[in-house]
């Protein structure tokens, strides 16, 4: 059907406004046929991404057609996830890869389901802290967390709340700068309207120290979460390559996805993926 | 010629006396032969900062009113850089397919806007001229308006432009890991409408992606500065009696009203270097006393706050 001279005029009214940041009167979109509230099963079947030029290849070596990222587990609110990996393994490119495909839902060449409709859902909130995330000296931690931010509180114990806000992050170490930003995406996360959020933090939290450390950090997390936001499930995502130890880090309830090199030839690198045992 | 580079290198390190007896060589053919060049040594003093001295009160009443415009136009740099760079940039973080105008509105203002910078300084300033001419003899405006836009001319063309550049690059060259930061701490953490931030979000966001790159739009108000006295130099020496548009003289012509740039073209054709080198002196002084004074004022606001071993170079 030819769109009458009205509805053209229309959208490139439309259009223009929206050039210009005008706000346009608000329509409700139809709500997703599922807003699972326990959380999302999400799984990742193999692929591979071509960086220019240099391709890394996720297979799963078992008979599994994909690998768990998040199963959630009734009465909890925080589900959490640890990728183990030793550095050059690509997980970085498959967090970006996770984080582009729920924000952007521009597809990807790996293949992520989200179950139950098995499409990247809709109304959810995403944050991503990546590897080499600046240290923007000269920010406010005011700026960055609330005056009363129980995360910060729990996260950075060694500064009481009014003398942490009136710092800037210059004043920081790099362990005590990543955690107000972990603190400052948890805030975000926590108080957005979306239904479920997501974070995803690559190797943010290994400078809080070894295994016990990082687990109390996480256990911490999830403590201020289940206060804060009764309501809406958290998929947290941690990679690292520190606590890669006998065992690993082993989070109570976390899934854990291991990723290892099988072959690099050229400029393709061959990952093996697989979700170890203590899940 | 490498081999006899190394024999003198070595020769040097062995017998360190070598080096007093060259230089004792050079000043003593120095000594011998300054006594048949006078007149040579003469016309050199005209090109060391003592020549300051010899400036008369016109070039220092020349010399304040080109202070007063240069800063002024950098006032103008900076205001017209800033707001362009972050209206541009806040439309060039616009994502998602349907946002496509927005982001097309950004690049335009960046490509006109490099435009202006490329052109020669001499024709953007004639053909402004000519434009605030006209309309001021056609709408019988004031003399001053002419004056105040061709200070606002000389700041926005260079000057601004480099502020400009500054913020948008901040935004269309960002990294990545800049983007994902700023995104998920400051905008867009809802799937909701996440291409569609609003105008506040946008320019929170450019503002916070300008932060991780400080110290280039450091750089660029210091670099604005430098070129908007060169821009009000370029005004001064093809407009004469430039500030006759806003201080009527006494009737009389003084070719002080030319600012330093007049003066400057004057001196040459009076062949009078010891002037002119006095005057690109105080010049140079006066550029690096407010560059200092721009560091200054952005390494209290911004740089203090970084740790020392994060401002290594190499």
């Amino acid at each position: 059907m030819n769109p009458t001279p009205r509805s053209r005029v229309a959208h490139v009214a439309r259009s223009l406004a929206r050039m210009l940041w005008v706000p346009l009167p608000h329509v409700a979109q139809p709500k997703g046929a599922h807003q699972p509230t326990g959380g999302y099963t999400v799984t990742l079947r193999p692929g591979e991404v071509d960086m220019g030029g240099f391709v890394i290849h996720y297979k799963i070596p078992t008979d599994a057609p994909n690998v768990v990222l998040w199963s959630p587990k009734s009465g909890r609110r925080v589900h959490v996830t640890v990728v183990k990996a030793d550095s050059g393994t690509g997980k970085s490119t498959l967090l970006l890869q996770l984080y582009r495909s729920i924000r952007d839902r521009l597809s990807s060449p790996l293949g992520f389901d989200f179950d139950p409709d098995m499409t990247v859902p809709e109304d959810v909130a995403i944050a991503f802290l990546p590897q080499k995330a600046p240290i923007v000296g000269h920010w406010k931690v005011r700026d960055l967390v609330p005056d009363n931010s129980d995360f910060a509180r729990q996260l950075l114990t060694e500064y009481t709340g009014s003398s942490l806000l009136s710092m800037r992050v210059g004043q920081l170490s790099g362990g005590q700068c990543m955690r107000i930003y972990v603190s400052s995406a948890l805030e975000r996360l926590s108080g957005s309207l979306a239904h479920a959020a997501f974070l995803l933090l690559d190797e943010t939290l290994d400078g809080v120290g070894e295994e016990q450390e990082v687990t109390a950090c996480v256990a911490a997390i999830a403590a201020v979460w289940e206060r804060q936001s009764p309501q809406k499930p958290l998929h947290l995502m941690l990679a690292s390559h520190k606590q890669l130890g006998k065992g690993g880090l082993s989070i109570p309830g976390s899934i854990s996805l291991g990723m290892d090199v099988h072959s690099r030839k050229g400029a393709a690198l061959e990952v093996h993926m697989q979700n170890l045992e203590n899940w | 010629m490498e081999r006899v580079v190394s024999l003198v290198r070595r020769f040097r390190q062995s017998s360190p006396i070598f080096d007093v007896l060259v230089w004792s060589v050079v000043l003593g053919l120095g000594l011998f032969f300054g006594q048949y060049v006078d007149q040579v040594k003469a016309w050199f003093w005209n090109l060391f900062p003592i020549t300051i001295g010899s400036l008369n009160s016109a070039w220092w009443r020349a010399f304040g009113f080109t202070v007063l415009a240069s800063l002024s136009a950098w006032v103008f740099a900076v205001l017209i850089g800033y707001g362009l760079g972050v209206l541009a940039a806040a439309a060039r973080v616009s994502g998602g397919p349907d946002l496509k105008l927005r982001r097309g509105l950004g690049i335009s203002v960046d490509v006109v806007y490099r435009f202006l910078y490329i052109i020669p300084f001499v024709l953007t300033a004639n053909i402004a001229y000519n434009i605030t001419f006209t309309w001021q003899d056609s709408y019988d405006l004031p003399q001053w308006l002419t004056g105040v836009a061709m200070i606002i001319v000389a700041g926005a063309a260079l000057g601004g432009y480099k502020v400009f550049i500054a913020i948008y690059s901040a935004v269309s060259e960002a990294k990545l890991d800049s983007i994902v930061l700023t995104r998920s701490l400051f905008a867009g953490t809802d799937r909701g409408h996440p291409d569609a931030l609003s105008f506040r979000e946008s320019v929170k966001l450019v503002l916070r992606l300008r932060d991780c790159e400080i110290a280039g739009f450091t750089r660029a108000l210091e670099d604005a500065f430098h070129l908007s006295l060169v821009a009000v130099m370029i005004v001064e020496s093809i407009l004469p009696a430039f500030y006759e548009n806003f201080v009527q003289g006494s009737g009389a012509y003084s070719n002080y009203f030319g600012g330093v740039g007049r003066m400057i073209i004057t001196a040459q054709q009076s062949l009078t270097p010891r002037h002119i080198s006095g005057i690109l002196w105080l010049v140079l002084l006066f550029d690096g006393i407010v560059v200092a004074m721009i560091r200054a004022g952005c390494t209290h606001r911004w740089h203090k706050h970084y740790h020392q071993q994060r401002k290594e170079v190499a």
